[in-house]
């Protein structure tokens, strides 16, 4: 955490406006790059905005443990899902029916597919899927962090996961043959 | 040849272009929600409006139905009555000792009010203990009337017989 950082979150705590919108400045562009992952860029941008107010009206609970930014992070990512919730995206596990088994750690995909197809691969996932990947994937959670942030077990957690990434692999080695036939 | 994609996505992303007017939005959003945290919110005026309320409402229940709030009057209009009785009785007393002329006459109802005294005070006591009870209220008040029309009989007997008497005198 940097001095500036410091003393400007030490002034949005006593609600200095200018302060909070240095904050804003700062970390608005990260962040609408985060709810873009998510929604729309419309709903992006209302979820980011509305991200940054939470977090102004609850700065009393940020106690300088992680970085500003994760901390941030986490309630825009919320803000995002919960909006996400409201279309109604369940994200409970279907039955567990033939799970094959997959070695959970291996991410090694074909090296020449690069990582806009990989994005735009996930966008053809199912939500629930699309969810747990990018939440893994591309914020860096682990699943215990996953599975509090979308309240859901580890469990669930990790089956998505597993599921999304096998229907990854799939979508990508069509792609992947496709252009090489 | 294989690679972990994850690595891929260590590294940062392209950042979105911001929509227009990003800012300007956001200060009116940030100063409409500072507004409001300044101010109570609607919820909890509501709240306290009716806090308000109730507490004035009980506290004129309170005052129109406690006894502790009205029993100074009652006490303060029964030390004036008792004083104001016993003024008279006493009147009446002297009036009735200077017409009597038969000291045995004098000397029973003498017994007699200061039986009644003693039955006073004996209530008095029991009036201290409740005294917003009508009952011994009653009680009390109806002792200095006893007094007072018992006087007030004997003389009116008393006269009576001097009537009777100068009548019979002037006869003879």
């Amino acid at each position: 955490m940097s001095i500036i950082n410091y003393d400007l979150i030490s002034k949005c705590k006593v609600q200095d406006e200018r302060a909070m919108m240095q904050i804003y400045d700062l970390y608005c562009q990260g962040m609408y790059t985060v709810a873009c992952r998510y929604l729309s860029e419309e709903d992006a941008k209302d979820a980011m905005q509305d991200g940054f107010l939470k977090a102004f009206s609850n700065i009393d609970r940020y106690n300088f443990e992680f970085s500003f930014g994760a901390w941030l992070k986490r309630i825009i990512i919320n803000t995002c899902l919960d909006r996400l919730k409201k279309k109604q995206i369940d994200f409970k596990p279907l039955d567990v029916e033939s799970i094959s088994k997959v070695d959970e750690t291996s991410w090694e995909f074909n090296s020449e597919i690069k990582k806009e197809a990989i994005l735009k691969a996930i966008e053809q996932l199912k939500p629930k899927y699309n969810i747990v990947v990018k939440l893994y994937l591309i914020e860096g959670y682990d699943h215990s962090e996953i599975s509090e942030i979308l309240n859901i077990p580890i469990k669930t957690s990790r089956t998505h996961l597993r599921r999304g990434k096998q229907t990854l692999q799939e979508l990508l080695k069509a792609l992947y043959n496709e252009a090489r036939y | 040849m294989k690679q972990d994609i994850r690595e891929l996505f260590k590294t940062e992303d392209e950042h979105k272009p911001l929509p227009e007017f990003h800012r300007d939005e956001f200060l009116q959003k940030l100063k409409k929600q500072n507004r409001s945290a300044q101010k109570p919110s609607l919820p909890l005026m509501k709240f306290a409006a009716i806090l308000l309320i109730t507490l004035s409402i009980g506290f004129l229940i309170t005052k129109v139905l406690s006894p502790s709030v009205s029993e100074p009057t009652i006490k303060d209009q029964m030390a004036t009555l008792e004083s104001q009785y016993l003024k008279d009785i006493d009147n009446e007393w002297q009036k009735f000792v200077a017409i009597a002329e038969d000291d045995a006459l004098v000397e029973r109802f003498r017994k007699k009010l200061e039986s009644l005294d003693q039955d006073y005070k004996e209530i008095s006591k029991q009036y201290k203990l409740e005294s917003n009870n009508i009952l011994i209220i009653e009680e009390l008040v109806n002792n200095l009337k006893t007094r007072l029309s018992i006087l007030k009989d004997i003389q009116s007997q008393i006269k009576l017989i001097h009537q009777k008497n100068e009548q019979h005198e002037n006869t003879i």
